[in-house]
């Protein structure tokens, strides 16, 4: 185990001292570049914190939309096993093999993007909401 | 004084016969496929000329789509002014690379804001903010009027088949390139393949027409700028990319270029060009820009894993492409 802080305040704490004491000292590119850097820091903090539970989720659901049956996968091979199952509905979709108009398969990819979301940018999601477009 | 400033004063004296001082020479910020420098030529009693250098790299650069050459994109920029285009005047094409170093050409320099966040949101710019959807629609109608075979442009596509195919193809090959699933671009893919428009005309397509490549000044857009993907295809897809959401940095209500309606937009471009856009096929080419974009965004967090260009910067927008995937979804679902 590792001793406290986290990863993910360990990430807080770089970025909030990015933001406060580093940023006010540039402009114009150099800014913009440590704006990217302070956004990357509170994305693996958010990272650290949603996305084992996530993988979990993920892989459960595309399972049970391909087909497949559940299976319990041990933590270290959760990521590979969701890229596996992302593959196979991809190449799905793209052989026609399934209809890319089903409201499951729309439904299920849309909740895996808003859940890449609310990993790299959590305020993207309510902003679609508001547009009347 | 560098090499570049001697050879420019030489190159100068020549063109405007007389004594020419090169001062203020510095490169200006922008993609690593086009060299820009920026100078003043204070010319004999004749006062101060304001100028730009645009100039070829050393070697070329990978690029998914091609890009026009300096003498077709000087051509380009000749007609869009003649159209009525506002567009930086153009000077001088460098055809002979000994001459300044590398082929390219002189244009002027025209002053004003580009970055979109200001646009958007400064003050000095909001008198501009109240017509830009409507100087977009009345400008896009001019350039899709300028005749690409006088440029030196041909269709790609024969003429039964949609121009969006091909990309669409070469966008697909560079998604199966890295390999990643992304289950949204493949429903993506799909939707376009089945919803490719029936009807369609072909024209001059700016390539690259949105906020961030348009400069502005109070009273409106200065000058179209970025040019080199300029192409003969369809002319809704300058629309569709136009109102990308990405492209409306924050103002998400104002589809175009986060400053102002669809309506305006599409009025503004048929009392120009007599034609009223097809909204159907704008959607189209939303959906596509989308696509595109994020799959541009996937290359550049590949360009800096992969060791070419070390960037930060590159490196998070590996991060953004699930943006595009769900302003993608949200257009087709």
């Amino acid at each position: 185990m590792q001793d406290p802080p986290t990863a993910a305040d360990l990430l807080e704490a770089m970025a909030d001292f990015l933001e406060k004491e580093v940023l006010p000292e540039h402009q114009g590119r150099k800014a913009f570049h440590i704006r990217v850097v302070v956004n990357l820091c509170r994305l693996l903090a958010r990272e650290s914190r949603l996305e084992t539970a996530f993988l979990e989720e993920e892989a459960a659901a595309l399972r049970a939309l391909l087909g497949q049956t559940p299976e319990v996968v041990q933590p270290q091979h959760l990521a590979a096993e969701a890229r596996r199952l992302n593959q196979e509905l991809a190449s799905r979709i793209r052989s026609g093999q399934m209809d890319y108009r089903q409201t499951e398969i729309l439904g299920l990819v849309k909740e895996l993007v808003r859940r890449k979301l609310l990993v790299a940018r959590p305020d993207y999601i309510e902003a679609g909401k508001e547009s009347p477009e | 004084m560098t090499e570049l400033a001697e050879r420019l004063t030489v190159f100068l004296a020549d063109k405007l016969g007389g004594d020419v001082v090169i001062e203020n020479l510095s490169r200006m910020p922008g993609g690593a496929s086009r060299e820009l420098w920026s100078f003043d030529a204070r010319v004999g009693g004749s006062g101060v000329l304001r100028l730009v250098f645009r100039r070829d790299p050393p070697g070329s650069i990978p690029q998914i789509e091609a890009l026009i050459d300096r003498a077709t994109e000087y051509r380009l920029l000749e007609m869009a002014a003649k159209a009525g285009v506002p567009v930086p005047r153009v000077y001088w094409l460098v055809e002979d690379p000994t001459a300044l170093g590398g082929r390219g050409f002189i244009m002027e320099r025209v002053e004003g804001e580009t970055i979109p966040r200001r646009i958007l949101r400064d003050a000095a710019y909001a008198p501009a903010r109240e017509r830009l959807a409507a100087q977009c629609g009345e400008i896009l109608a001019r350039i899709h009027g300028i005749d690409p075979v006088a440029v030196g442009l041909r269709p790609v596509a024969p003429a039964d088949v949609h121009p969006a195919l091909s990309p669409l193809d070469d966008y697909q090959r560079l998604l199966d390139l890295f390999a990643d699933p992304h289950p949204a671009f493949e429903i993506g893919i799909q939707w376009l393949r089945h919803n490719l428009p029936r009807q369609w005309r072909v024209s001059l397509v700016h390539g690259d027409f949105r906020n961030g490549n348009l400069m502005v000044g109070p009273e409106g857009i200065r000058a179209v700028l970025d040019w080199e993907l300029a192409h003969v295809g369809d002319p809704m897809e300058d629309l569709g990319w136009l109102c990308v959401r990405s492209w409306r940095f924050g103002q998400y209500d104002k589809p175009v270029g986060g400053f102002g309606s669809r309506e305006e937009l599409y009025a503004a471009y048929e009392a120009v060009s007599g034609r009223r856009p097809d909204a159907e096929a704008v959607r189209f080419w939303e959906v596509f820009g989308n696509l595109k974009w994020g799959i541009i965004c996937i290359m550049q967090a590949y360009t800096h894993l992969r060791g070419l260009v070390r960037s930060v910067e590159l490196a998070a927008l590996g991060r953004r492409a699930a943006e595009m995937e769900w302003d993608l979804l949200n257009l087709v679902g």
